[in-house]
């Protein structure tokens, strides 16, 4: 869901580093550089990957004073992918592999000339294949280093992180309990006593053998 | 051992939060935090329970006051955890409503005011503000669970009282 209207899910990030004095003018070449761009079929890409004006999903022509509001930095990020029906794949193939047996007269074709043709199919299916589009947001709050990001899949997460990185060039770490342990427990020295914490029983009928049991799969 | 092993191995780390909240929501709603205004939770439904051992199944719970039935507590005998849960949260007049994912700590469905019209500046910051705000309060809730949880003396006793609650439901 949209973090700019509705209702908000998605997972909070943090990012790791202080920002250099100069990120304004860094952040307005970077954008550029990692704006949206279309498929390029010509070169087989089935997946692009890009930030878009949070406004307009159509406008990928980023300059600073679309994404910075006060203290925040506000971006969509599209992903288009491209999906080929594979029977449609199939026919297409088993159809251009059939006439050109027909045009040469001959009753095989070698594994290279079938390559050939197989890639030359796909090509022409990408070229006029519509994408799948989905525009995910994040807002970034500059001072905190705080930012949400409107989707909470793993696969969704990388990608979001690494575009985000190259970007801004600072890390960016999801927030997940572990990790948000791990800091109070480097803040408070008990770094340890974290890495050796095991499950509690919340039942004061959990049999002992079964916090024993987690424990011996920890040691494996 | 790597860091995503670490994640994977401590995930109970979130649910143990979770069913946490759930224990000091229902002793009377505040939860005091270190130097800061206390919050109250209150967990609403549906909620999902499972354990992350033997072949347990997961528990989902809905209707008006899943926390409070039967079944919640036979879920919470059996070993099980609160897995995702949607609850509300309150601190300082400010509330929030929302799913709170254990694992993960996703948020979903976070209810945000609608501020009229407003220009989009405006409406963009006022709803970052909330929903950092809400971070914050989360943040700050979670590091009160793990002072506590990492305090040789003091979670035991906790973990008593735990046990005392889920008696009684």
């Amino acid at each position: 869901m949209p973090i700019t209207v509705g209702s908000v899910s998605g997972r909070i990030w943090r990012v790791l580093e202080t920002l250099p004095p100069n990120f304004k003018e860094m952040f307005e070449r970077n954008l550029a550089r990692h704006a949206f761009k279309p498929i390029d079929p010509e070169r087989g890409q089935l997946q692009a990957v890009g930030w878009v004006n949070i406004r307009q999903l159509l406008d990928s022509r980023l300059t600073l004073d679309k994404v910075l509001f006060r203290n925040l930095i506000a971006l969509g990020l599209r992903v288009d992918r491209l999906a080929i029906n594979q029977r449609v794949f199939r026919a297409t193939l088993a159809q251009a592999i059939g006439k050109k047996l027909h045009e040469t007269e001959r009753k095989e074709l070698s594994r290279e000339e079938k390559l050939v043709i197989e890639d030359k199919v796909r090509l022409d299916l990408i070229k006029h294949t519509q994408p799948n589009t989905a525009v995910y947001e994040m807002i970034w709050q500059l001072e905190s280093g705080t930012v949400l990001f409107s989707s909470g899949s793993q696969k969704l997460g990388l990608i979001f992180s690494d575009l985000f990185s190259e970007t801004f060039q600072v890390s960016v770490e999801p927030q997940l309990p572990f990790l948000r342990a791990q800091h109070w427990a480097d803040r408070n020295r008990m770094g340890q006593e974290l890495l050796e914490l095991l499950p509690s029983p919340f039942s004061p009928e959990a049999p002992v053998d079964v916090v024993e049991e987690v424990g011996a799969g920890e040691e494996e | 051992m790597g860091v995503l092993e670490l994640i994977q191995q401590k995930s109970f780390l979130g649910r143990e939060f979770l069913t946490w909240l759930w224990y000091r929501s229902e002793q009377g709603g505040q939860i005091e935090l270190h130097g800061g205004k206390p919050v109250t939770v209150e967990i609403m439904g549906p909620i999902l329970l499972d354990a992350q051992y033997g072949d347990a199944r997961a528990s989902t719970l809905k209707g008006e006051s899943p926390a409070t039935s039967p079944e919640a507590g036979t879920a919470l005998i059996e070993g099980k955890k609160l897995r995702r849960a949607r609850l509300k949260m309150e601190r300082d007049g400010v509330e929030w409503v929302l799913t709170l994912d254990g694992e993960t700590f996703n948020i979903s469905g976070l209810a945000i005011p609608n501020p009229g019209r407003m220009p989009f500046e405006d409406t963009l910051t006022m709803r970052a503000e909330m929903i950092f705000e809400f971070e914050r309060t989360l943040d700050t809730l979670f590091q009160e669970f793990m002072h506590l949880r990492l305090e040789a003396k003091q979670w035991p006793k906790e973990i008593k009282k735990i046990h005392e609650w889920v008696k009684e439901k």
